[in-house]
């Protein structure tokens, strides 16, 4: 069916199909199945994807999800500059998280060139990743609500964002575009008098996580609307390789975080919620208890990087950092290597590497492939979105139209991630 | 590894009370309305806590780490500290950097940018120029204020660039700290 959808995608808005219900009610009454278009642009979903729905009533016969109109060329354009130039890139992939994406490709550029970077620099990316997973899950959660038409919670989780995003563009300098993260370290340090800002702000995104728990958790209209919509087997799951909150709502406790630690996370202490049977409540679920435990990971990074002193936060190793600017200032070789790092930018050798990452979404890979040039040969991304967006038809089949906007909303597909 | 794989509490099952709506519309009510009146006493008291900004009366106050439109130092007697060395053009992601050299007689530095022209519709703040450059001639100010009407009037040349040395202040001082990693 979805094959026939996809042969005639360029259909008029609605279109009536040739019945193909084979119940004798359905022929009896001449009903006809009816087609529609959804999107790229529709606004009861947010991310721009067009959705080719065929309709039996209400209820969804079929759906085919066609991506791709956010595609920007993500991939050629990293291709096309040296590694350290690709970095601002990441930052558009995921608006929400742009600093796990900085992450996932640094780390990734630091396995190729067998890299270790301070101690400092690793609590400061966990740190920076943390804050905006919560974002993320802000977002996620807070336009689900907006969408099943309930503004004041949208509205206090959007709040709670800002407070996480006034941290952001005080220890980054962007609200969005963070550009943080640099092969072999990370732009600077904490900022004076952060900690106590951000315990500050901490302490109200979780009465603004209380009231919005408050206000929808236990609702009837909005247990309603998401209970028992949207279900995703654990077995489907895995057989469309779905990561992230969508899996661990499945029941799977697989995060990479715990499966496979990367950064410090080996040494923190948080719990990996999972859900029960993969609906959108145990997905909402799930997203808040995830919230949590990103609050208590940002706390004890705090901890750390106060207790740890000042330090260096970049790894020495010239091939990758620029020197310091104040040698750069006074002595010749330093002047000298600056100049070529920056024409030049870092020689990787050659080799592949695929390094993944836990973000917001699921699981963030990138495969890159060096020739031992400047530039880097392939740069894949692997985005958890458009994996995740996958099994979308699956998840609503047979469930009703209006059922379709939660559904897509908890899997918070981003299109400038999805599409790349 | 500390930490450990939690189940979430389904909260779903509901009583009858709760199905008649009624009590989670006081709730609701009582929570909005918490909102309301802690909004309207911070209003009133001056110690505001919503995030409206009546923008062009009132202005935010950025951190200091933040990456508005780059900029070009100027030294007291106004010419640009920049030596047109070019490293921010090689530096930058969207080449959107034109310098044109030139020389400088009498003068310690030889060198000079006769052009230095920021495409400002293709510069996505990224700040890679101000990492780059060896002189501390191109920082990232605060402005972000530079909306125009056509293309033509987002090329920024070298006079609307620079800046007096005393203006960036304070982001010299956030970048000096970083200077001894
Ligand atoms: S901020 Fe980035 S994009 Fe803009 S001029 Fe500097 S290097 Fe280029
Ligand atoms: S890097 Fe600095 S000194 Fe060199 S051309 Fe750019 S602004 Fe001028």
């Amino acid at each position: 069916m979805a094959e026939d959808l996809r042969s005639r995608t360029e259909s008029s808005l609605t279109e009536r199909v040739p019945d193909t219900a084979e119940d004798d009610l359905g022929s009896d009454l001449h009903t006809a199945h009816q087609r529609l278009n959804m999107g790229p642009s529709h606004p009861a979903t947010h991310g721009t994807v067009k959705f080719l729905i065929e309709l039996d009533g209400e209820s969804i016969v079929d759906l085919d999800v066609q991506v791709g109109y956010l595609h920007r060329g993500f991939e050629k354009e990293c291709e096309s500059r040296s590694w350290y130039q690709a970095i601002p890139y990441t930052d558009r992939l995921n608006y929400n998280s742009a600093l796990m994406a900085n992450v996932g490709f640094c780390l990734t550029v630091e396995k190729l060139l067998a890299l270790e970077t301070p101690e400092r620099c690793q609590w400061l990316r966990v740190l920076a990743s943390e804050l905006s997973r919560v974002g993320d899950h802000l977002t996620r959660c807070g336009a689900t609500c907006l969408e099943l038409q309930a503004m004041t919670p949208f509205l206090y989780g959007i709040e709670a964002r800002e407070l996480i995003w006034d941290l952001q563009e005080a220890l980054c300098g962007a609200r969005v575009t963070s550009n943080y993260v640099r092969i072999g370290g990370v732009r600077h340090d904490l900022p004076d008098g952060f900690g106590a800002v951000c315990r500050d702000n901490l302490a109200r995104i979780r009465e603004l996580l209380a009231d919005f728990d408050s206000v929808v958790t236990r609702n009837r209209i909005f247990v309603d609307r998401l209970k028992g919509t949207g279900i995703l087997s654990r077995e489907d799951c895995i057989a469309y390789a779905v990561t992230g909150p969508l899996l661990r709502a499945a029941g799977v406790p697989l995060d990479l975080r715990k499966s496979e630690p990367y950064l410090c996370y080996e040494e923190l202490d948080f719990d990996i919620p999972i859900g029960e049977v993969g609906d959108n409540y145990d997905r909402y679920l799930v997203c808040v208890e995830e919230m949590n435990q990103s609050l208590r990971i940002v706390e004890q990074c705090l901890r750390r990087l106060e207790m740890m002193g000042q330090g260096p936060v970049d790894s020495t190793d010239p091939r990758v950092r620029w020197p310091a600017k104040n040698r750069v200032f006074d002595g010749m070789e330093e002047m000298i290597q600056q100049f070529k790092s920056v024409t030049e930018g870092p020689r990787v050798p050659a080799g592949e590497a695929y390094g993944a990452t836990e973000s917001a979404n699921g699981e963030l890979g990138f495969y890159l492939v060096s020739d031992g040039s400047q530039k880097p040969v392939k740069v894949r991304c692997r985005p958890p979105s458009f994996a995740n967006l996958q099994p979308l038809s699956r998840m609503v089949k047979g469930g009703l139209l209006s059922d379709l906007i939660p559904t897509f909303d908890l899997v918070n597909m981003i299109g400038g991630e999805c599409d790349r | 590894m500390p930490g450990q794989v939690i189940r979430v509490k389904r909260r779903e099952k509901l009583g009858w009370l709760e199905r008649s709506y009624v009590p989670m519309l006081v709730q609701g009510l009582a929570v909005t309305a918490r909102h309301f009146f802690r909004n309207l006493a911070g209003f009133v008291t001056g110690r505001r806590r919503d995030f409206v900004v009546q923008f062009p009366e009132e202005r935010i106050d950025h951190p200091d780490a933040f990456r508005g439109m780059p900029v070009l130092v100027a030294l007291e007697d106004g010419r640009p500290r920049c030596v047109a060395c070019g490293l921010c053009e090689f530096a930058c992601p969207t080449k959107c950097i034109d310098i044109v050299p030139a020389e400088l007689p009498d003068s310690p530095v030889e060198r000079t940018p006769a052009v230095f022209d920021i495409d400002m519709s293709r510069c996505m703040f990224c700040g890679l120029c101000e990492e780059s450059c060896p002189e501390e001639a191109i920082v990232m100010s605060q402005e972000v204020e530079i909306a125009g009407f056509d293309r033509s009037s987002m090329l920024f040349t070298m006079e609307q660039l620079l800046v007096p040395e005393a203006m960036l202040d304070r982001r010299l001082r956030f970048l000096r700290r970083e200077y001894e990693r």
